[in-house]
């Protein structure tokens, strides 16, 4: 396998260091994530179903 | 915007010139907090587009119905783009080419710039020439020539406005994000201008509008929801270059669903209620209609400026999209802007008409691709590697790569896209919008973004797997 430039390398081997990993999606994340995503919608969804209708 | 902002601007422009934009960043340049990411989501996201994804819905559905379709698709669609690009882009500190590498492989770029590259185009020929048109429209208001100008107005305003685009990033964006910020209160201006004179004037007739394509309730409000869905699948190639300078996830995530996705059925909420009683579909008419010469010649300005000014952004974005290519890295800056920017000349000379009467299927090619490529990310990266990515594989080429598959490409992703495709298209046809059961009921975006992760997945774990290709061995 042919080395990465130098910057890249630099760059690449700083974050494979698992301290310098920031991981994922926190538990209040997914809140946020899954209200506006999902429960949001289905709300909408209802009340657009029921709502304003001219024809 | 802070000195900090300021230099990190200066470091990207930079970059981007330099064909660097492809690297991931390091931690102390990613400086956005969450205020921060979220204005610049809500900036970008907020533009005249929005009148036009809101008029389109207003050719099928009543005011409120449309505004709670659009909001529930907008925010379907950010979180398929949320959910598919995020979660690498801002831990590594990449753009959204860089992170699907681990589905499609060390050579899908081919594939992932290809449809970046399309998106940002149409979106910006589309800006162009609402400029070109709001320019014809504006010489009207003060008193020059009829209707019939902007056949000769549209292409030269639009190759006009090309040629400045060139001249202005020929040295980056040279201060662009500060305009840019402007910018959103002329949009927000104009829109609340056009909103309170609409509701004032014309409320008898909001309240009783009939959409001018409404056939049934079930399907006009699905046709609603995945107008507003597959608008917010175009943001896949621009939030990973926004959501790379946060330093993490956990900072990028309410930005990203709530600063790019609700600005956009908010601000569509203009375009629905005006083509419900003005029943003009050139957006840049609606002003003259509303608010008089005076008022409509003042407004026009600031849309011209709006939309010139995003479109500058957009094509910008495209040009750093292309230097960030492999192969095209090494392009002069300007060659690259060219690439970007002559296939907007062209549509704006020979088919400036074409675009606008045709939205409804530009989006749905949208939905077409982007869906189907939202549901291979979020299924690899969440249920397959369990977020684990080898960011040394993003970044090695050849065929020992980590992810360098079969000639650096993954069949599962390529059967996974025929598959999400194949479904797209027969349960909606872009082009007729005729529809397939069950349509009606769950769409197309979403049964397509569903049929790819499950094929991805079969092919995954029948070949990829035993075979050891993607780096899933390790997991």
């Amino acid at each position: 396998m042919a080395p990465l430039p130098d910057e890249i390398e630099r760059r690449v081997a700083l974050y494979e260091d698992p301290a310098n990993d920031p991981g994922g999606f926190k538990p209040t994340d997914w809140a946020v994530i899954l209200g506006a995503g999902v429960v949001l919608p289905i709300v909408c969804i209802f009340i657009g179903w029921n709502v304003g209708w001219t024809v | 915007m802070s000195e900090e902002q300021d230099s990190s601007q200066n470091n990207l422009d930079r970059a981007a010139q330099q064909g660097e934009m492809s690297w991931p960043m390091l931690p102390h340049e990613r400086n956005w907090n969450r205020k921060s990411l979220f204005v610049v989501l809500m900036v970008a996201a907020a533009a005249t587009w929005c009148y036009i994804i809101g008029e389109y819905v207003g050719y099928y559905l009543p005011l409120w119905p449309g505004f709670f379709a659009m909001t529930a698709g907008a925010m379907i669609g950010m979180l398929l783009v949320t959910l598919a690009v995020v979660p690498t882009s801002s831990r590594f500190g990449v753009d959204s080419i860089k992170a699907a590498v681990p589905q499609f492989g060390a050579n899908g770029w081919v594939i992932t710039v290809a449809l970046q590259y399309l998106s940002i185009i149409g979106w910006n020929a589309l800006l162009l020439i609402f400029f070109g048109r709001s320019v014809s429209r504006f010489l009207n208001a003060v008193g020059l020539g009829d209707e019939s100008l902007a056949d000769i107005v549209v292409p030269i305003g639009t190759v006009v406005a090309c040629a400045l685009v060139f001249i202005i990033l020929r040295r980056g964006t040279t201060g662009l994000e500060r305009v840019a910020m402007w910018l959103f209160f002329f949009i927000v201006g104009v829109g609340l201008f056009l909103i309170i004179v609409i509701f004032v004037q014309k409320s008898d007739e909001l309240a009783t509008a009939v959409p001018a394509y409404a056939t049934g309730k079930q399907i006009d409000f699905q046709f609603g929801i995945e107008i507003a869905l597959v608008s917010l699948l175009s943001w896949w190639p621009y939030i990973g270059s926004m959501t790379r300078m946060a330093r993490s996830p956990s900072i990028a995530a309410a930005p990203s669903m709530l600063g790019m996705g609700l600005p956009v059925p908010i601000l569509s909420f203009v375009g629905l209620a005006a083509i419900l009683v003005l029943e003009t579909s050139d957006p840049s008419g609606w002003m003259i209609q509303v608010g008089g010469n005076l008022f409509g010649a003042l407004a026009l300005l600031f849309v011209m400026a709006a939309n010139f000014g995003t479109a500058t952004a957009g094509l910008y974005a495209s040009t750093v999209g292309i230097k960030a290519v492999p192969k095209l890295g090494r392009i002069p800056w300007n060659f690259a802007l060219m690439i970007s920017i002559l296939p907007v000349v062209f549509i704006g000379i020979f088919f400036p008409n074409w675009v606008f009467d045709n939205f409804g299927t530009f989006v749905a090619y949208i939905g077409v691709f982007f869906a189907p490529l939202c549901g291979i990310q979020i299924v690899d990266y969440f249920g397959i590697r369990r977020g684990r990515i080898n960011i040394r594989g993003l970044y090695e080429t050849g065929s020992e790569s980590p992810y360098g598959y079969w000639f650096g490409i993954n069949p599962a992703a390529i059967i996974g896209m025929a598959g999400g495709v194949v479904t797209y298209l027969y349960l909606l046809d872009p082009i007729s919008y005729s529809v397939n059961d069950p349509f009606p009921i769950i769409g197309a975006s979403l049964p397509a973004a569903a049929i790819a992760a499950v094929a991805y997945t079969i092919v995954t774990f029948a070949i990829n797997k035993p075979l050891n290709k993607g780096d899933y061995t390790k997991h």
